[in-house]
């Protein structure tokens, strides 16, 4: 505490003369969107097909696409925002963006620090493997070295279930981005991954990864993700749920999963016997 | 302050694994200036003389690691390395990393250190009979290591400093372990203040722990 | 519609974006270097100076070199954001290298003046110059000297620190060459490309550093 006051109060007097944005904190987001005509949207761009840069190096992907699509019901123009793993809730919560939708799996922990809308992606998690590893379903995994992405939810399933096996010859790597773990997985670094159903198609329909093969369900729960907004804003929070309620009803939710997550049944975007 | 609401409780549930992390940061520290100092060695000898291959890869070597990132050097020893076939789970590639970048530096403050020894007092260990790598193990490193003493510590300094690069290729040392927790609970400035006071401590530690070693073994 | 998924080829295309990057990590050194040297040089001063600054700042120079730079961007970062400022990751970037940069930059300025011999400062005293013309005239032109070939030191550090910017999000060189190796799969290709880069700006001063020192040591 004494070396953040130290810090803060040395840089907030080295930042006096520099023009910086302050926020206003009474205004809902929704009425600073509507008057600037501009939804700022925080997205992770390593999480293809949810996030990723295209052949011209532009965001793309269902996540940005959902941006896009959320600025237009708003009349507003979408700034994509990259943000990196430890720069998403300080972006929110200063106003450097609206809204976060960067499929962040909802989560009570989570939710002390923003506010969820209900889910508006469903990623089922499957077993991505290389072709002639040995791997055919999730318990051959038992033994194998194994990844993920640090600090998903989906991580800390797959731990309790290694714990589960009592695993002594296998390993788990956790890595940064998605990304970094296809590129581990096709190296030969692991052999294996689970990672969502959506992603796991997209890839390999891609072609990129030619040895990779997704080889049954993982038997963790869906991982159901919800666009953040900051906790004390219902107003912005309400209008979200209404747009993604909107986006499933109209069958922009089929049509987007379609494009970016593969043909197929898009998933239900509940979980039996409860109301979000 | 600033009407932001601490919520410490996250982070005490956390801190067996945030210690776990900076375990995995000192060992890797450690490891990684013992591997550094060989190779800094070797590098130093192959760089007295005046041509030829070893003093061309030596140089090389130097100039690499002193001229690029830090963090570079872990992308290609993880990824550059891992598209030739080579490919190091992340906790060696960083070992690797460390120890080839703390072996740059090393060695440059080795050559620094050398030639503040007069040149004659190998030429007389040898003239006693002396092998020249026994001249060098027993007459010059000795003194070298006394003249290189701090600057060697602020590298090992460095080298903790750097280990927390390992987050960006997954490692759970204490960077990586703590952006692994924030992201499950999104209290990203207090575990970050939590990691850099315990980044803090174990500075001080090697501070303090270098001082008593050189008071120990040069004054005592 | 079928999707088309972000992994294709290297491409010309890509050299714009490789440009941007080239000229974020010149643009954040160039600042960063700018705004720490004034700021090194000031408060190197002072700490030469004045007893309170050097105590004052002690603790902060103390904490500032214990602390890794991506926890400190981090850190920086949500502080300004729970205060409620949305500040652009390039400003980030700034304020903590120049923070860094100028805390090294102090101890070399402290160290240079400490060079200067007091015999010096007395004797162009008693030729009736006064506190500032000895320190614009005498002092600070040998201390300056003698800090150079530290300052590039620092300088290269600096231009090698700022890969660690993308932590929060700022897309340097090093940031935009991973972003094309996740799309391309091209890692040795790319990388090479970027550290030779690096290489290219950091081996040349260096080299002229160790020149200035030689020559220094000489005269």
């Amino acid at each position: 505490m004494n070396i953040a006051r130290h810090v803060s109060a040395s840089l907030l007097l080295a930042l006096a003369g520099t023009t910086f944005m302050a926020s206003a904190v009474a205004n809902s987001t929704l009425d600073q969107v509507i008057s600037s005509k501009t939804l700022r949207c925080g997205v992770q761009l390593d999480y293809p097909p949810a996030g990723f840069r295209n052949r011209a190096n532009e965001p793309d992907g269902y996540d940005v696409q959902y941006c896009k699509d959320m600025a237009h019901a708003l009349g507003a123009k979408a700034v994509i925002v990259e943000t990196p793993s430890s720069e998403r809730i300080p972006a929110l919560v200063s106003n450097r963006i609206d809204v976060l939708i960067a499929s962040a799996s909802i989560s009570p922990q989570r939710a002390m620090s923003v506010s969820f809308s209900q889910p508006y992606v469903n990623y089922t998690n499957v077993v991505l493997t290389r072709k002639g590893a040995n791997i055919e379903s999730f318990q051959d995994l038992k033994g194998r070295h194994i990844g993920g992405v640090t600090g998903t939810t989906t991580e800390q399933e797959l731990q309790v279930l290694r714990k589960g096996w009592n695993d002594q010859n296998g390993s788990y790597t956790g890595f940064g981005s998605e990304a970094e773990g296809y590129l581990a997985l096709a190296q030969g670094k692991i052999d294996g991954v689970i990672i969502g159903n959506a992603s796991a198609a997209a890839l390999v329909q891609s072609g990129q990864f030619p040895t990779l093969a997704i080889k049954g369900v993982a038997p963790t729960p869906p991982d159901l993700c919800g666009i953040a907004v900051k906790r004390s804003d219902t107003q912005m929070l309400n209008w979200v749920k209404t747009f993604v309620w909107a986006q499933v009803k109209n069958g922009r939710y089929r049509e987007l999963y379609a494009q970016y997550f593969g043909e197929g049944q898009a998933p239900s975007l509940t979980v039996a016997g409860v109301d979000y | 302050m600033f009407g932001y609401t601490f919520y410490w409780s996250m982070v005490w549930e956390k801190l067996p694994e945030l210690i776990e992390g900076a375990k995995t940061t000192l060992v890797l520290t450690v490891l990684s200036m013992v591997i550094g100092t060989l190779i800094a060695l070797a590098l130093t000898l192959l760089r007295k003389h005046e041509k030829g291959f070893g003093n061309a890869l030596a140089t090389s070597w130097v100039e690499v690691a002193r001229n690029t990132p830090a963090l570079f050097q872990v992308y290609m020893i993880y990824f550059g390395l891992g598209a030739l076939g080579l490919h190091f789970s992340s906790y060696t590639a960083m070992l690797l990393a460390l120890s080839f970048n703390n072996a740059g530096y090393l060695a440059e403050i080795f050559r620094g250190g050398l030639q503040a020894i007069p040149k004659q007092q190998h030429t007389a260990a040898r003239s006693l009979g002396i092998s020249s790598f026994a001249a060098y193990t027993h007459v010059v490193f000795p003194q070298l290591f006394r003249i290189v003493y701090f600057p060697y510590v602020n590298q090992l300094n460095w080298a903790l400093l750097n280990s927390s690069l390992g987050m960006i290729i997954g490692l759970r040392e204490l960077t990586g372990a703590t952006q692994a927790a924030q992201s499950e609970s999104f209290r990203t400035f207090e575990f970050f203040i939590i990691a850099a006071v315990m980044y803090y401590l174990m500075s001080k530690l090697i501070e303090g722990g270098a001082r008593l070693t050189f008071w120990r073994v040069f004054k005592g | 519609m079928q999707f088309q998924l972000a992994y294709s080829g290297l491409h010309w295309g890509d050299i714009p974006f490789v440009l941007t990057g080239i000229w974020h990590t010149l643009l954040l050194t160039l600042l960063a270097t700018f705004f720490g040297t004034v700021l090194g040089l000031l408060v190197g001063w002072l700490r030469h100076e004045s007893v309170v600054a050097r105590l004052a700042l002690a603790p902060f120079v103390n904490v500032l070199r214990s602390i890794p730079l991506i926890i400190q961007f981090i850190l920086v970062n949500s502080l300004f954001a729970m205060a409620g400022f949305g500040i652009s990751p390039l400003f980030i970037g700034v304020i903590v290298l120049s923070l860094y940069m100028g805390m090294l930059t102090s101890e070399l300025v402290r160290s240079g003046l400490q060079s200067v011999r007091p015999q010096l400062k007395k004797a162009s005293r008693s030729l009736g110059l006064s506190y500032w013309q000895t320190l614009r005239h005498v002092s600070a032109p040998l201390a300056l000297r003698t800090l150079f070939p530290g300052w590039i030191g620092t300088v290269i550090g600096l231009t090698k620190d700022t890969a660690l910017v993308s932590v929060v999000g700022y897309i340097e060189l090093l940031r935009a060459s991973q972003i094309l190796i996740n799309r391309s799969n091209e890692a040795l290709l790319v990388l090479a490309g970027t550290g030779l880069f690096y290489f290219a700006i950091c081996y040349p001063i260096s080299r002229y550093s160790r020149h200035l020192e030689k020559v220094m040591r000489h005269d």
